[in-house]
């Protein structure tokens, strides 16, 4: 179960639970939001999230993907134990700014 | 039972002509599984193929609808976790690693269906709708996946084998790295301490130094 809590001006979201491939509808409805912000930073705070899957990773690139088109970065911060094993494994610290 | 999955079940690699063990009180999680598949068709159970003469052995069979929708990966860790005294880091890759071959298997094994349907978010939509209704379809949602488990003092070996085509299974680098799918087997490979794979490619065996 993926949730997810958004900040009033949507230019930061925090995941909690697990983020995998039956969760993509949540994820994209969030990320919609986040990109229509316009803010020019887009931070997404891992610190609860506990799980992520090929997949989520995947979504997370679709996201950098649809932020890059409109100009926008994606932060990723906070990502804990498997988490950020699976950021390491993918080299995501190559494609999005990290932060602890 | 009647049903396709009970049939699958019958004729699982080790099960025919052994006697089935179950430990409830050590595998509540696993106990649980069972006590719904009667009435949602899944199989489960503890057979003995060797090793299983020690309790060191584990198989479940599901259907393809049952695996998608059951958090099994994390049922399995927690299951196996327990019944073989191994950390929490451990049981993640377990986890990590089952939970990636449980989707592909489902997802381009027994479904039949291409990641190349998952590149773009529009695409997402698409690629939900073939899985729901590949789901709906008996010749899909009835397909069987057989999930394994040994173990020993050193390793514990997983397995999961699908009904699908099959595909060539070669050693994966990791995709490049904007990519938005392709990098499960990779990432199985970056976790577990060997890979292989069997019967043209619906059969993934990982090995998880405990």
């Amino acid at each position: 179960m993926l949730g997810i809590e958004i900040q009033d001006d949507s230019s930061r979201a925090a995941l909690s639970g697990q983020l995998v491939f039956s969760e993509n509808l949540a994820f994209r409805q969030a990320a919609s939001r986040m990109i229509a912000s316009k803010r020019k930073q887009l931070v997404l705070d891992l610190l609860n999230l506990d799980f992520i899957d090929s997949a989520g990773l995947g979504m997370l690139l679709l996201l950098r993907e649809e932020a890059m088109r409109n100009q926008q970065e994606v932060v990723l911060s906070n990502a804990q134990s498997q988490v950020k094993r699976m950021l390491e494994i993918s080299r995501f610290e190559t494609l999005f700014r990290l932060q602890s | 039972m009647p049903g396709p999955g009970r049939s699958q079940a019958a004729q699982a690699p080790g099960a025919s002509g052994s006697s089935i063990t179950w430990d409830p009180e050590h595998t509540p999680e696993l106990a649980a599984l069972v006590e719904l598949s009667v009435s949602s068709i899944i199989e489960a159970g503890l057979f003995a193929r060797g090793l299983a003469a020690s309790g060191a052995a584990l198989c479940i069979v599901v259907r393809t609808s049952t695996a998608y929708r059951r958090p099994l990966a994390r049922e399995i860790a927690v299951a196996l976790k327990r019944r073989c005294d191994i950390g929490d880091e451990t049981a993640l890759i377990m986890e990590t690693v089952l939970h990636e071959a449980l989707m592909n298997a489902i997802l381009h094994g027994n479904l039949g269906l291409n990641s190349e349907a998952r590149q773009g978010f529009g695409m997402l939509d698409r690629f939900q709708s073939l899985i729901d209704h590949r789901l709906k379809l008996p010749q899909f949602s009835n397909k069987p996946l057989v999930i394994g488990a040994t173990w020993t003092s050193r390793f514990i070996d997983l397995s999961v084998r699908d009904d699908g085509t099959g595909y060539s299974a070669k050693p994966r680098a990791l995709p490049d790295e904007s990519r938005a799918s392709g990098r499960g087997l990779a990432i199985i490979q970056a976790l577990a301490a060997a890979v292989s794979f069997k019967e043209g490619g619906r059969l993934i065996e990982m090995r998880i130094a405990r």
